[in-house]
């Protein structure tokens, strides 16, 4: 098990210095602050001008409860709408970065080096895996509860907050899963980035609008989801939908990963 | 058909008569590279053909044409592909079942290598060393192959030799039995070619690593080699010690230089004694003589020079490697 450990962490040392060197992670992280920003203010924005004024019918208590509800359901929509400013960012940007950092070595010979020293190939990938998801998913959740919690002033919904952010997790998940079989099928970063824009002007574009059934949008997009569903609407989705589209998201994406792996195990460099 | 290679021409590093290796050195043993049948084919195109070899300890030149499979077969040996069929074994663990174990005690150097191009030389090496879980020393690493003064410098500022030495620096991070060496001059120019040789000879005598090293470079390998195979088209068609291929195929094979080369292939055409091998210059041409000792060789081709007008300016024998892998490309 320390074995284990020791190679997990010379290999993420490896993969940090090779594939994430400065200014990488600082440009990601950039982008994240960015776009979490733009989500939770673009909700933000929308309490200017809410009036509050008492009428003749003006009852204290129930304006107390109607605000207080208010603004809870805005800030865990300002929450979620950052988790999905962010994703819809991260969807362009995971192709490139799987490219970079799975394809690539292909094609420069990076690979061919690193596998000729003791390097166990499922080990490589699973490091590669984790800093990806750790490096895009994690900022992102993090970064939109900072600016959430700094600039709306309320409670959160905790229930809705952590699905959105298992939704988040399962979205970046599925990109990521579906631009790596990309990048071990093809060994090329071209493809991968090809692939991953269809993906990606995919789950922009088709789900909204009433061209997919809303199971097959929650599948597709589920932090977008989450946030219809917040929202509410003639096509938001129902919490089963939900359920079944993260399910099924996390069922495609692991499935997709597992096969990633067997071939990446028989891929000739 | 199982031939243990072993013996043979010691190799000697040009300028530097101190490096000659010690005849019927005790590092020879147990087989470093086994291979039984491999067979490899791409998209249709057989790279291996069912190749056969068995590489005692020192240093081994695998020989042969752009496209023969070298590369092929180092990258089968190293786990990197897979073989369609035949079995290989690298100090005596398998190839397919073994493979991590075989590249913990294996250092490899690629041709045309790719490092971090923005990481500093001795943070490289440290990291490899690392990944190998070796004692051994960035500084000492750097010492072996003389970059102790450049260990501070980023990967992408190497010049092609100093690039090809942390090649082989990173190669001897992991205190290895062996090293695969694939076209480690190939990018180099004679200089740099030369001092490479002077280095792996070296590193043979300090550390007694054997090297397997795959070149089309046939003089470089003659100086380096104990032990050398040709392939060709993925097939070994001649293996053994360098000095006995040398000598085996290259017997009544002589090189001339004369004033015309043409008429000169012209007046051996109809000899039945003396063969026209071919031209191997300018005014070269190499010539096989059957069944005539060196004097009487010369005297039958200077006599006949004479009678067509052409002028003999020099003959000698053609004993090197590249006269031998000539010899056996063209009668294979």
């Amino acid at each position: 098990m320390r074995e284990r450990l020791s190679e997990l962490r010379k290999l993420s040392c490896l993969e940090l210095t090779l594939s994430y060197r400065f200014p990488t992670i600082e440009f990601l992280v950039a982008i994240l602050v960015f776009s979490s920003g733009l989500g939770v203010l673009s909700i933000g924005m929308t309490s200017i001008g809410m009036n509050l004024n008492p009428d003749p019918y003006y009852n204290a208590t129930q304006t107390t409860e109607h605000y207080t509800e208010h603004m809870v359901q805005k800030k865990t929509l300002a929450y979620v709408q950052a988790l999905v400013t962010c994703t819809n960012v991260l969807f362009f940007l995971i192709p490139l970065f799987v490219a970079f950092t799975v394809a690539r070595p292909f094609e420069d010979g990076t690979l061919k080096t690193i596998l000729s020293y003791p390097v166990n190939r499922s080990t490589l990938m699973s490091v590669r895996t984790l800093l990806l998801l750790s490096l895009t998913s994690i900022p992102t959740i993090a970064l939109s509860a900072v600016w959430t919690s700094t600039l709306i002033p309320s409670d959160l919904n905790i229930g809705y907050a952590m699905i959105a952010s298992i939704a988040t997790l399962v979205s970046i998940l599925m990109m990521y899963a579906i631009s790596q079989f990309a990048a071990i099928i093809s060994k090329k970063s071209s493809a991968t980035v090809i692939v991953g824009m269809i993906f990606w002007i995919m789950v922009t574009t088709l789900i909204y609008g009433p061209f997919l059934p809303i199971t097959l949008v929650a599948t597709l997009n589920p932090v977008s989801a989450v946030f219809n569903f917040i929202v509410g609407g003639e096509y938001a989705p129902t919490i089963s939908d939900l359920v079944v589209g993260i399910s099924s998201a996390l069922v495609i994406a692991l499935c997709l990963i597992a096969t990633s792996l067997k071939l990446f195990f028989k891929a000739e460099v | 058909m199982w031939i243990i290679l072993s013996g043979g021409r010691e190799p000697v590093a040009e300028g530097c008569p101190d490096f000659e290796l010690p005849r019927g050195s005790s590092r020879m043993g147990e087989s470093v590279v086994s291979v039984r049948g491999l067979t490899k084919h791409f998209n249709g195109v057989q790279a291996l053909a069912d190749v056969h070899l068995e590489v005692a300890p020192g240093v081994f030149g695998l020989i042969g044409p752009n496209g023969a499979g070298k590369t092929t077969l180092l990258r089968v040996l190293l786990g990197l592909i897979r073989p369609d069929k035949g079995q290989a074994k690298v100090l005596g663990l398998d190839i397919s079942s073994q493979s991590l174990q075989i590249r913990q005690r294996v250092g490899v150097l690629h041709e045309k290598p790719t490092y971090p191009p923005f990481m500093r030389i001795d943070n490289y090496l440290k990291m490899v060393t690392e990944l190998y879980g070796s004692a051994k020393t960035t500084q000492k690493l750097l010492d072996l192959v003389g970059l102790s003064d450049v260990g501070w410098r980023q990967i992408r500022t190497l010049s092609a030799g100093m690039n090809q030495r942390l090649g082989i620096a990173q190669s001897l991070a992991g205190d290895p039995e062996l090293v695969f060496m694939d076209e480690p001059t190939s990018n180099l120019d004679v200089i740099g070619r030369d001092e490479i040789i002077k280095l792996l000879v070296e590193l043979y005598h300090e550390t007694g690593i054997s090297f397997f090293i795959s070149s089309h470079n046939l003089s470089q390998l003659e100086k380096l080699c104990h032990n050398v195979a040709f392939i060709d088209a993925g097939r070994v068609i001649e293996k053994g010690p360098t000095g006995q291929i040398i000598d085996k195929h290259t017997s009544g094979l002589y090189n001339v230089v004369c004033s015309d080369p043409k008429s000169l292939i012209y007046a051996f055409e109809s000899d039945p004694d003396i063969l026209v091998v071919g031209t191997s210059g300018i005014d070269a041409v190499t010539l096989c003589v059957k069944n005539l000792d060196f004097t009487s060789a010369r005297e039958q081709i200077y006599h006949t020079a004479a009678q067509h007008d052409i002028e003999l300016r020099t003959f000698t024998k053609a004993n090197t490697l590249e006269d031998a892998y000539r010899e056996v490309i063209r009668n294979a």
